[in-house]
């Protein structure tokens, strides 16, 4: 209840505040009405009204780094969320046959009303312990060559494989470059640009260059409503052209990063809608609207031949950028 | 991941830096020249006959896309295609310039319209598609055009049924194009593989620098993989990772040499020899070409003698040393024996003509590019990765 504590509360992003000063105040209302029985009904209406009205032009109004912050949400659902509120059945399997198990990337075989996939993500873990063992969700080469043997797993058995991607980058460090994190990242693109089965890419949250293609390769790509898609991320681009990290308001900006204008490029085909107010605030929600998209597009691609959705593949990724 | 920015400033702003201009002053008459590698102040003729290497320390200074061209090819044999392809600002993207300001000053800066240059040529006689990406274009990263024309030499490629050769000097992808310049990236990996699983032949070659997003797509595709001694190779940026570790890097982190120790490229390949190893790498794969002479086998301690002259203790030396271990056998040789074996031997003839072609250039100003070339390739980080991290303003 103590308003100046709650502000630095992991959960509130700075723009949410008077958001969440509304919800306190009517929470306190309806605390006093339970314990007095005091009519209260015309004083708790209106701020309602008042929420529900601010929540809206908030988010319909986001710009470009508020939409990375809430992609970044503590609270936003995570692939373990999505498997457990998602799939019927998740059978995870483990490890790149070469190295080692990189926690970073969830692989398994799933199920959903009665589609059987293959589902890769990245994983950033909840709990501290959590994100520590998986790097805040930055794969390692390993990370990368386990969803690509899986891949391989999926494309012989005719599965299709939906990917979802919410990565702040590919791991930068010692071991990773040691272990040939570029040639790791080279070699999904370059074979996931042929794999022979449907593949579905979704922009969970952030969308984090290379460390995101590795395994974002697909016949369709989809966004997230508050999800982003960059080359590099807002802070390293201010750092770098702005040669200060204070501007990454100007570089989330200018990187267009956002799925509306990923969509205007041409570079993605769809926006998932999120609840109002973001995913955070309804996760069953997001999770339920992400299955009902997920079995929409599976269908679809899966009643394509595949030798057109191969030969579409091919030349939606070889005309890229391409005039008109 | 995209360092070509943020580790050369003069690539934007040629001339603007106090250290250059006090350089200058320090070497009236311009024969002269400190090596931004070992900081020994060489011989601008020395270095230009060596094909832009350093006499004193082995150091490999940039190209430009014009220099490779003439170091690979048959000469005059070289005909580009697309070279009015010209990019665009997809983005309408402005950060403290707008990007149509740099692209222009960076046209006017190196003659081209952006960092590809792709063509048809022969080598040894035998066509090749080649393309090149010239680091002094915005550090070579790779948007839209980048990625076009290279896609269009790997469909070129496909259908002439040649062997395609990629030399990369790039820092990655080209923030400026957002989006559209990572999916050049799959772009790329999509067009190569089509041309190798058609049985096409990819000869990778990485010069200084090759990081980022052209080294996570098709550069690292190689059938195989070549490198230059001494070429900052990697996927994230030094900062980047320093930033992550909290620790000083490895000695020779990101270099050739420890890419080829973890087994990421086949063979780092001297200058001098790079023209004819190609082709004769091409020649075992592919068979010889009819009438024609096979150039001198590779040599793994070609032109490694003048570099071992230096001290131990520095970044440099040590690099000569891991490849010389590497290359088994080399070590017998002392750095005496491996000079004399090549002056005195016939064979190693072609290396020596190709370099009166880079001599011809000096006098339409290859002079000057080396000498820019050698400022630019320290504050990319070729010198000791450490130092470069500790010196660079920005980072906090
Ligand atoms: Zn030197």
């Amino acid at each position: 209840m103590v308003k100046a504590k709650r502000n630095d509360g992991p959960g509130v992003l700075e723009f949410e505040r008077p958001i969440r000063d509304l919800d306190e105040r009517i929470e306190e209302l309806e605390t006093l009405r339970g314990s007095t029985n005091m009519d209260l009904e015309p004083e708790i209406e209106p701020l309602k009204e008042r929420r529900l009205d601010l929540l809206k032009k908030t988010y319909e109004n986001l710009s470009p780094w508020q939409r990375i912050l809430v992609a970044r949400h503590p609270n936003r659902p995570l692939i373990t969320d999505y498997i457990q509120g998602m799939l019927d059945a998740f059978v995870e399997l483990h490890g790149d046959r070469a190295f080692g198990d990189d926690k970073a990337i969830v692989t398994g075989l799933a199920t959903m009303e009665g589609e059987r996939f293959l589902l890769v993500g990245h994983r950033k873990g909840k709990s501290m312990a959590e994100r520590l063992e998986c790097n805040f969700g930055s794969a390692h080469p390993e990370g990368y060559r386990k969803a690509l043997q899986k891949m391989k797993l999926a494309e012989k058995f005719g599965i299709p494989i939906v990917s979802l991607i919410n990565t702040s980058g590919a791991y930068p460090g010692v071991a990773a470059e040691e272990r040939g994190q570029a040639s790791a990242i080279a070699v999904n693109i370059m074979e996931m640009s042929h794999l022979k089965t449907p593949i579905v890419g979704v922009v969970t949250g952030e969308g984090g260059s290379g460390g995101a293609l590795g395994i974002g390769v697909c016949d369709r790509l989809m966004m997230l409503e508050n999800s982003y898609y960059s080359v590099i991320s807002p802070e390293g681009c201010a750092a770098i052209l702005w040669r200060d990290g204070s501007n990454v308001q100007e570089a989330a900006t200018a990187l267009k990063l956002t799925g509306k204008d990923l969509r205007e490029l041409g570079i993605i085909d769809h926006i998932i809608p999120e609840p109002l107010g973001g995913a955070h605030r309804d996760p069953r929600m997001m999770i339920l609207t992400l299955k009902q998209e997920l079995l929409k597009v599976i269908r679809e691609l899966r009643s394509q031949p595949l030798d057109e959705l191969i030969e579409a593949r091919f030349k939606k990724l070889r005309t890229l950028g391409d005039p008109g | 991941m995209i360092r070509d920015e943020k580790t050369s400033p003069e690539a934007r702003n040629p001339g603007s830096q106090p250290e250059r201009a006090r350089k200058k002053k320090e070497m009236p008459g311009g024969l002269w020249m400190r090596c931004k590698s070992c900081e020994k102040t060489v011989f601008k003729p020395d270095v230009e006959r060596l094909l832009n290497v350093c006499p004193e320390c082995n150091h490999h200074f940039l190209l430009n896309s014009a220099q490779r061209v003439q170091l690979i090819l048959d000469a005059a044999s070289f005909e580009e295609f697309d070279a009015d392809l010209a990019p665009r600002d997809f983005l309408n993207f402005t950060d403290l310039k707008p990007y149509p300001e740099r692209l222009k000053a960076a046209e006017e800066k190196t003659g081209m319209k952006d960092a590809a240059t792709v063509g048809v040529g022969t080598l040894h006689g035998r066509t090749v598609v080649m393309g090149v990406l010239d680091f002094t274009f915005i550090g070579g990263s790779m948007g839209y055009v980048v990625g076009e024309k290279l896609s269009r030499a790997m469909d070129r490629a496909a259908e002439l049924k040649v062997p395609l050769l990629i030399f990369t000097g790039s820092g990655g992808a080209r923030m400026m194009e957002g989006v559209v310049s990572l999916m050049q990236m799959a772009k790329t990996c999509a067009a190569l593989a089509r041309f190798q699983k058609e049985g096409g032949v990819f000869i990778s070659c990485l010069t200084d620098p090759s990081t980022g997003g052209v080294l996570a797509s098709f550069a690292s595709l190689g059938d195989v993989i070549l490198a230059e001694p001494g070429a900052v190779i990697g996927f994230a940026g030094p900062r980047v990772i320093q930033n992550t570790i909290r620790q000083e890097l490895p000695d020779g982190f990101q270099r050739s040499e420890f890419m080829l120790r973890h087994g990421f490229i086949d063979r780092i390949v001297h200058r001098s020899t790079l023209r004819d190893d190609i082709a004769k790498i091409l020649d075992l794969l592919l068979g010889p070409m009819p009438g024609h002479h096979p150039p001198a086998a590779p040599k793994e301690e070609r032109g490694e003698g003048k570099g071992s002259k230096k001290g131990p203790g520095t970044g440099r030396g040590k690099a000569n040393g891991s490849k010389g271990s590497s290359a088994k056998g080399a070590s017998k040789n002392s750095p005496g024996e491996k000079s004399s074996k090549k002056s005195g031997k016939p064979k190693s003839a072609p290396s020596v003509v190709r370099e009166s072609p880079l001599e011809g250039q000096a006098k339409d100003g290859a002079g000057r590019v080396a000498e820019k070339d050698a400022g630019k390739t320290r504050s990319a980080g070729s010198s000791n990765p450490k130092q470069k991290v500790s010196q660079t303003p920005t980072s906090k």
